[in-house]
């Protein structure tokens, strides 16, 4: 059927006009080259836009490189998964593309299958145990990264130095500082994709299952099924909640939204609170809980440098208490109803259970629910360990990082490091400290300005770039899992992607109902405040810490994601409809367009 | 089970499928559905009993019996011999009166249905109903009114156990060629405002979590003939979520002329046509009754007819006029039966597999 659908070669994509010279952003692994280009134009391409969907500012393609040695190498090397390798990436024109690594020789399958089946049985069978063990390996990596000392450069050293005989001086310790950071990036992903296999594994099975009997099944409703309920990413909103209950009880809640509305910044605000006794109990409240809930990310995942947490913009989570305020005021019920969603969950498998044809059906599909609702906290609650609380501090402490190439007239501003590439950082860190310890002037200040505004440039431009979906060549069969199951490659996506152009676009049914209104075309998290209330949300992907934006919302229309996407679940919980996984509506619908979107179909539709 | 073994007639709510061997299968599920509280039409049922007091108290089945000696099994497979037979035979049953005390019964349970209903002389279907489903082999007469009316045609319908085919069917597989007792429907007709087929599964799919709704205008029989495009609905059954809504072109309705007395295929209005037959409201009752046969049944997945009849108040104008197991996919299914393993096979054994692009 698709054996007419052809793909784009990956050397044929042309540069856009202006970003001559990009590939010299990246390291030179990350490109198409000759040297591979039999291999390259062998096997498919595809954009990640669920994780990346901006072109990657130089420093942020720590993050691709971060999951694509953890997820691979579990794949490939620790779990053997029987027919896949890891998953191979290359940027093209500042965009990520991955594909997955394919194994065929049925001898060595077998070979991977015995060792696979040993060593996740291993990790199935003490499930409970081991996730106790990683929630303590992932918090004290975040505490270390916490620790990690970042000095200036003295002029002196002090004199502890010669006194404790340290033996190595500030300059030796900046380059360690940086390379524990990098280090320790790099450690969080290795535990975030740890229980992934696992987690994730459980979960595509019986989604597999659930889909042989009932074809239709939609994401939403095998996540419904699995769910947890009471989950730790959706803790942060509970959290504002709470606190829009305590200043409404506390009679503080009037203050808040009066000041909050004059735009009074809400260290003011908490200062303003603090004079009184009522006040204060509220703000120690509030203090009490941003550590570690809002180290909650704007971001799906926090993937970019610019996805700042709560904590260091308090208007964000603000905004939400100041809206639960307000709904409190009318008398709105803003709890999450708990009781009724567990409900729903039990009757709702129940009587799926109950249309199973024959018994054996229904014990399989017993077993692989309670595997899966065992291993499915790791999957839902992950995202706030290793990407929220975990990234939040990481962007900022390479910001400290900035601060201090700032002072040495190496970059002109802290947010210039993130268009260096974390090599060429290191580079630059010998640079400053070899300036300062033999007292010679840096070359870098010469140049480095100028080249890192030219890369800004580039991006800006590559940002209104439209990546073609998928590249290269289609594999017969696909068998790498996560490929299948976060990314949701199928014949019938790829034909999708391959005709992306007209009036209707089709993805995933995320959340249900219809929804028409002006569509507004958001990209990245930073331009969130241009929505309009009732406007519907066309991204690459949202983010959980989006929530007041949901309650803005008529409706939300992602490019890729399916039930892993949170957009979906988010969507759910505020009752407006989402069409996950279009593929191209960021790049097919304008802002102001009036759209027509219909959840439960997944449907979008362009009026006018 | 019923166990007076001479009644003749009996009432479709006091029957269930148990009574298969009593009045056919189509009453005995007809009666089902009426017992357990499906909506399906009002009316009374003959049972096999009737069939064969009439044809051994009017004698006639005896002059069958010795008609048919004539004839071979052999020869009674040819379509022209079949055919002299069943007029020859046909004519017989026909010429018989029923006998008094049948009539009387019969006569009176369709009085009773007449007052229920709340208008005389109403319009009633008197349908076939043999032990096993044999389509199309025995005949039913629609829009029959009036008393006398009725019995001529309860007589027409145990005579149509002598069609060409069923003749035909019944030599060819060795089932005896003489008397082939049935039950008869005697049901209250319709007076559709639209009607179509249901079936409680995805029948493209196969997948059970749905429920699909095919409807038009007016009587069924556009529908299940295929002759025009009808409107298609397709709900969860689970979450009752209408999850498809597709207006077809319903180019035709086949509608009862009451004056004439007669049904037949009209073009539609263009009104009709760009408007759906049902209402959400309507699909969802729908839905339910849908659920409500598939639990009656076993469980199995249904095949059903339905109708929304202008005579009746809203609450209870939805009917289902027939409800019968889906065969094709249910067996398919119990074939793909998972192998029993653990869940741990299965989650190595499918992550091994992968997924066909091609």
């Amino acid at each position: 059927m698709s054996a007419e659908l052809k793909l784009q070669s990956p050397f044929d994509v042309e540069t856009p006009k202006g970003c001559e010279g990009w590939q010299e952003m990246y390291p030179s692994y990350y490109l198409f080259s000759e040297e591979r280009r039999k291999f390259e134009e062998g096997k498919i391409w595809f954009v990640d836009t669920l994780h990346h969907p901006e072109p990657m500012a130089p420093f942020d393609l720590i993050l691709p490189e971060c999951w694509q040695i953890s997820l691979s190498q579990y794949n490939s090397r620790i779990f053997t998964v029987p027919a896949a390798l890891g998953i191979d990436h290359r940027v093209i024109n500042g965009y990520v593309y991955i594909s997955p690594n394919l194994i065929t020789d049925p001898e060595l399958i077998e070979k991977r299958k015995a060792l696979f089946e040993r060593r996740i049985r291993y990790y199935y069978d003490n499930f409970e145990v081991l996730y106790h063990l990683w929630r303590k390996k992932v918090i004290a990596n975040i505490e270390e990264l916490k620790r990690i000392p970042i000095k200036p450069l003295p002029e002196f050293e002090d004199e502890s130095i010669v006194t404790d005989a340290v033996g190595v001086s500030s300059g030796h310790k900046l380059i360690e500082s940086y390379d524990r950071l990098i280090e320790n990036m790099f450690r969080d992903w290795q535990l975030h994709s740890e229980m992934g296999v696992v987690g994730y594994g459980a979960y595509l099975v019986f989604t597999t299952f659930c889909r042989e009997v009932f074809p239709e099944m939609k994401d939403i409703t095998l996540g419904q099924m699995v769910s947890g309920v009471k989950v730790d990413i959706l803790v942060p909103d509970e959290k504002l909640k709470e606190l829009a209950k305590l200043a409404v009880k506390l009679k503080v809640d009037k203050k808040i939204v009066e000041l909050f509305e004059k735009d009074v910044h809400p260290e003011q605000i908490m200062a303003e609170l603090k004079k009184d006794k009522t006040g204060n109990e509220w703000v120690s409240k509030l203090e009490e809980v941003r550590d570690p809930w809002f180290y909650f990310g704007v971001g799906m995942g926090n993937f970019y440098h610019k996805h700042v947490g709560w904590n260091d913009d308090l208007r964000i989570p603000f905004r939400g208490m100041v809206d639960y305020i307000k709904r409190l005021r009318q008398g709105e019920e803003i709890e999450r109803p708990f009781e009724r969603l567990r409900q729903e969950r039990d009757t709702i498998t129940e009587e799926y259970r109950s249309l199973l044809p024959t018994d054996e059906h229904r014990e399989a599909f017993d077993q692989l629910l309670k595997t899966t609702r065992t291993v499915y906290p790791f999957v839902e609650n992950h995202p706030f360990y290793c990407e929220h609380w975990h990234h939040v501090i990481f962007w900022n402490r390479i910001r400290e990082i900035g601060d201090i190439l700032v002072n040495a007239n190496f970059i002109k501003g802290r947010e210039d490091i993130f268009y260096l590439h974390r090599a060429e950082i290191l580079q630059l860190l010998y640079e400053l400290v070899i300036s300062w310890a033999v007292g010679t002037p840096a070359r870098a200040p010469g140049y480095l300005p100028d080249k890192l505004k030219r890369r800004e440039e580039i991006l800006e431009r590559l940002g209104e770039w439209n990546p073609p979906p998928a590249l290269g060549k289609i594999p017969e069969k696909i068998t790498e899992p996560w490929t299948i199951m976060l990314w949701g490659v199928t014949t019938e996506r790829l034909k999708d992607w391959s005709t992306a152009a007209g009036k209707v676009l089709k993805g995933s049914a995320g959340s249900p109902g219809i929804a028409e209104g002006l569509a507004r075309v958001i990209r990245s998290a930073d331009k969130a405040d241009q929505i309009q209330p009732g406007e519907i949300l066309v991204c690459p992907v949202t983010a959980p810490a989006w929530g007041p934006i949901f309650s803005k919302v008529k409706g939300v229309v992602t490019d890729t994601g399916g039930v892993m996407a949170h957009a979906s679940i988010i969507a759910r919980e505020y009752g407006i409809p989402a069409v996950v996984g279009t593929g191209s509506g960021t790049s097919t619908i304008k802002t102001g367009e009036r759209i027509r979107i219909d959840g439960s179909e997944g449907t979008v539709e362009i009026l006018s | 089970m019923k166990t007076e073994q001479q009644k003749v007639v009996y009432w479709m709510r006091e029957l269930t499928k148990s009574d298969l061997n009593v009045v056919g299968k189509k009453c005995a599920n007809l009666g089902e559905m009426s017992n357990k509280g499906l909506p399906a039409p009002p009316g009374f049922a003959l049972s096999v009993v009737g069939y064969e007091r009439f044809m051994k108290e009017t004698g006639v089945g005896q002059e069958i019996d010795k008609y048919l000696q004539k004839y071979s099994t052999e020869t009674l497979k040819k379509a022209a011999e079949a055919e002299a037979a069943s007029k020859a035979v046909r004519k017989m049953i026909e010429g018989k009166p029923m006998p008094e005390d049948m009539e009387k019964e019969i006569v009176g349970a369709y009085h009773t249905l007449c007052q229920e209903i709340g208008r005389d002389d109403v319009e009633v279907a008197v349908r076939s109903s043999g032990a096993v489903s044999m389509p199309g082999q025995f005949e039913t007469y629609l829009y029959v009114h009036g008393a006398s009316e009725v019995i001529k045609n309860v007589i027409r319908c145990w005579g149509s156990t002598f069609t060409p085919r069923a003749i035909m069917f019944r030599a060819e597989k060795g089932l005896g060629i003489g008397i082939w007792p049935i039950g008869v429907a005697v049901i209250k007709m319709v007076n559709a405002k639209a009607s179509g087929i249901m079936f409680t599964l995805n029948p493209v799919t196969g997948d059970r979590s749905k429920i699909t709704i095919e409807g038009n205008w007016g009587l069924g029989e556009s529908v299940v003939s295929g002759r025009i495009e009808p409107d298609r609905f397709k709900v969860n059954k689970i979450t009752l979520e209408i999850e498809e809504k597709r207006l077809g072109r319903k180019e035709e309705e086949y509608i009862y002329d009451s004056k004439r007395r007669v049904t037949e295929f009209r073009a539609a209005p263009p009104e009709r046509r760009s408007e759906f037959c049902l209402t959400d409201e309507e699909i969802i009752k729908l839905v339910n009754l849908g659920k409500q046969a598939e639990k009656l049944f076993g469980g199995e997945p249904q095949d059903t007819e339905w109708a929304i009849d202008k005579d009746l108040p809203p609450e209870e104008n939805i009917l289902l006029l027939q409800s019968r197991p889906e065969t094709i996919w249910a067996s398919k299914q119990k074939k793909g039966v998972p192998r029993t393993t653990s869940a741990l096979d299965y989650i190595t054994s499918t992550l091994t597999e992968g997924k066909k692009l091609k």
